[in-house]
């Protein structure tokens, strides 16, 4: 079934301060080094990660919509739309 | 082919994140992996703009030579002073800061890291209070309050948060978030502040009110103002009520606080706050400096271990002194006394007023800097190193005192020779010229690749 919202980044905004990566349940359940504050190791396992200083999304079927990402992102980098 | 070089410490901030991912292409770095922005161009850009050789200044003009002529005249200048400046150390090894110190004494000159214009207030309370302090990972285990004070660290660190502090679930903090208060103190909405729990809009230089209204009531005195800082006395209260409920605290504080009125004195008084938590309240509370450069705690600690003081140390009578507002490089620049100066790992064309500056200008100037910066203008002799933690190994203490191995990312090009060589092929002339024999015999530093043993 389609979802029904969609995760959106703004590269521009974003400092690439992994504060999305670390606090997201799906990130931290399913990548051990993210639950302790590391970048991810399992790339394929993750909804996103930080490339090249800004935040990347990398698996968007694994994302339940919790909005988690967005209340810990204080320069409105990463969002979610319906 | 795309070579991934994982485990890659980032050499930027003190938060010396050491989870990096580089990816590297003929020697070329192309992009990171978990890296911030800030981190991300460091590596990104360490390759652009570099000079393939040094430089010496003749006729006005910087004009390329050759590494033996470079250190001759590097060594002609520092031979030459009654009192050179040995200036930055924040941006290099601990290793070549071990050859700075010796350079410093056998020149009789004063040695000096930037901690002069950040943190050097810190390190003052601390040598006048001792300090409860601990390592990050503990902080990511323990604490269930963290305490933002007078820094930034969304702009200024911004892995600190997600990397060690707030995020990361720890052994007796498994929620990560959710297990833990983010309290904010600083007079600006800043995009910290914008997470916290709690942020205290303290009125701008009232620190060190607001950190003696927190002790009168820890210590049962009543608050007779109203307000103080610009805070209500009630919500003062209700915030010391609030930290009393938590189990293990930590605050980091920035230059909002050693940079104020007042100076080392908030920290004084904040140290006492800890103390008396501690001891009342039974809440266990420590402190940690948000340290700026990644090497800068390395900087004061390998200072202090060679000379005895972490910085402004002046050889002048051959033996080491430290006088704080005499002897720190701010204030030799303004009495004018210093005539010659070498700069590595910091560029003081930013930071240093422009008093100072006026007088750097006057003088002959070593400048060790990769990339071309503002001090570029009025130095007469240019180094362009290899950079620590890029292109050549070395060790930096991370923001907690903690040292960590940099490692070596790509090649540096043939010119670009590590800041320990630089120094120790300097010492070496140095010595020569002023008639101590050998260098190896004097300092016990094994010739060739100057380690030191």
């Amino acid at each position: 079934m389609e979802k029904l919202y969609n995760l959106v980044t703004r590269e521009e905004r974003c400092v690439g301060c992994s504060n999305c990566v670390v606090v997201c349940p799906v990130n931290a359940y399913n990548d051990p080094a993210v639950a302790s504050g590391k970048g991810p190791e399992q790339l394929d396992k993750v909804i996103m990660c930080v490339e090249n200083g800004v935040v990347k999304i990398l698996n968007m079927e694994l994302c339940n919509g919790c909005g988690t990402c967005v209340m810990e992102c204080p320069f409105d980098a990463i969002g979610l739309e319906v | 082919m795309i070579e991934e070089k994982n485990n890659v410490l980032c050499p930027f901030c003190g938060c010396l994140c050491d989870d990096g991912v580089v990816m590297v292409e003929d020697n070329k770095i192309i992009g990171t992996r978990n890296l911030c922005r800030i981190g991300h161009k460091k590596f990104e850009t360490s390759q652009h703009g570099r000079a393939e050789s040094p430089r010496i200044r003749k006729n006005g003009k910087l004009v390329p030579v050759t590494l033996e002529e470079a250190f001759d005249k590097a060594a002609e200048i520092l031979a030459n002073a009654e009192r050179p400046l040995f200036y930055g150390w924040s941006a290099t090894s601990v290793e070549a800061t071990q050859v700075g110190c010796m350079l410093t004494e056998a020149c009789r000159g004063s040695i000096d890291c930037t901690a002069a214009i950040c943190h050097a207030p810190s390190l003052e309370a601390v040598q006048d209070q001792g300090a409860p302090l601990s390592t990050l990972g503990e902080v990511m285990n323990r604490a269930d309050l963290i305490i933002y004070w007078g820094c930034n660290p969304m702009h200024a660190h911004p892995r600190h948060m997600s990397r060690y502090s707030v995020y990361p679930r720890g052994f007796f903090r498994r929620r990560g978030r959710k297990s833990r208060t983010i309290m904010v103190i600083d007079p600006r909405q800043t995009n910290t502040a914008k997470l916290a729990d709690l942020h205290i809009q303290v009125s701008p230089a009232s620190d060190h009110m607001l950190v003696h209204t927190f002790r009168e009531i820890i210590n049962s005195y009543d608050v007779t103002h109203e307000t103080v800082s610009g805070i209500p006395a009630d919500a003062i209260r209700e915030t010391v009520e609030a930290i009393g409920q938590h189990q293990w605290a930590i605050l980091f504080f920035g230059m909002g606080l050693t940079q104020q009125m007042g100076k080392d004195m908030n920290i004084d008084v904040a140290i006492t706050l800890m103390h008396e938590l501690n001891k009342y309240i039974g809440t266990k509370t420590t402190l940690m400096p948000m340290r700026g450069h990644f090497n800068v705690a390395g900087a004061n600690i390998t200072i202090c271990a060679e000379t005895g003081h972490p910085f402004a140390v002046d050889f002048s009578r051959g033996y080491p002194r430290y006088l704080p507002g005499e002897t720190s490089a701010m204030d030799l620049l303004y009495r004018g006394e210093i005539d010659a100066m070498l700069n590595i790992g910091a560029n003081p064309g930013t930071s240093f007023s422009n008093r100072a500056l006026s007088h750097m200008a006057k003088i002959p100037l070593i400048n060790i800097e990769p990339h071309n910066q503002q001090l570029l203008q009025l130095s007469d002799v240019v180094f362009s190193p290899a950079m620590v933690g890029i292109e050549c190994e070395g060790t930096a203490y991370r923001m907690d005192n903690v040292p960590i191995k940099l490692r070596k990312v790509v090649e540096p090009s043939e010119n670009c020779l590590p800041d320990v060589v630089i120094l120790s092929e300097i010492l070496k002339r140095v010595n020569e010229l002023k008639g101590k024999g050998s260098w190896s015999e004097c300092w016990g530093v094994q010739e060739g690749n100057g380690e030191v043993v």
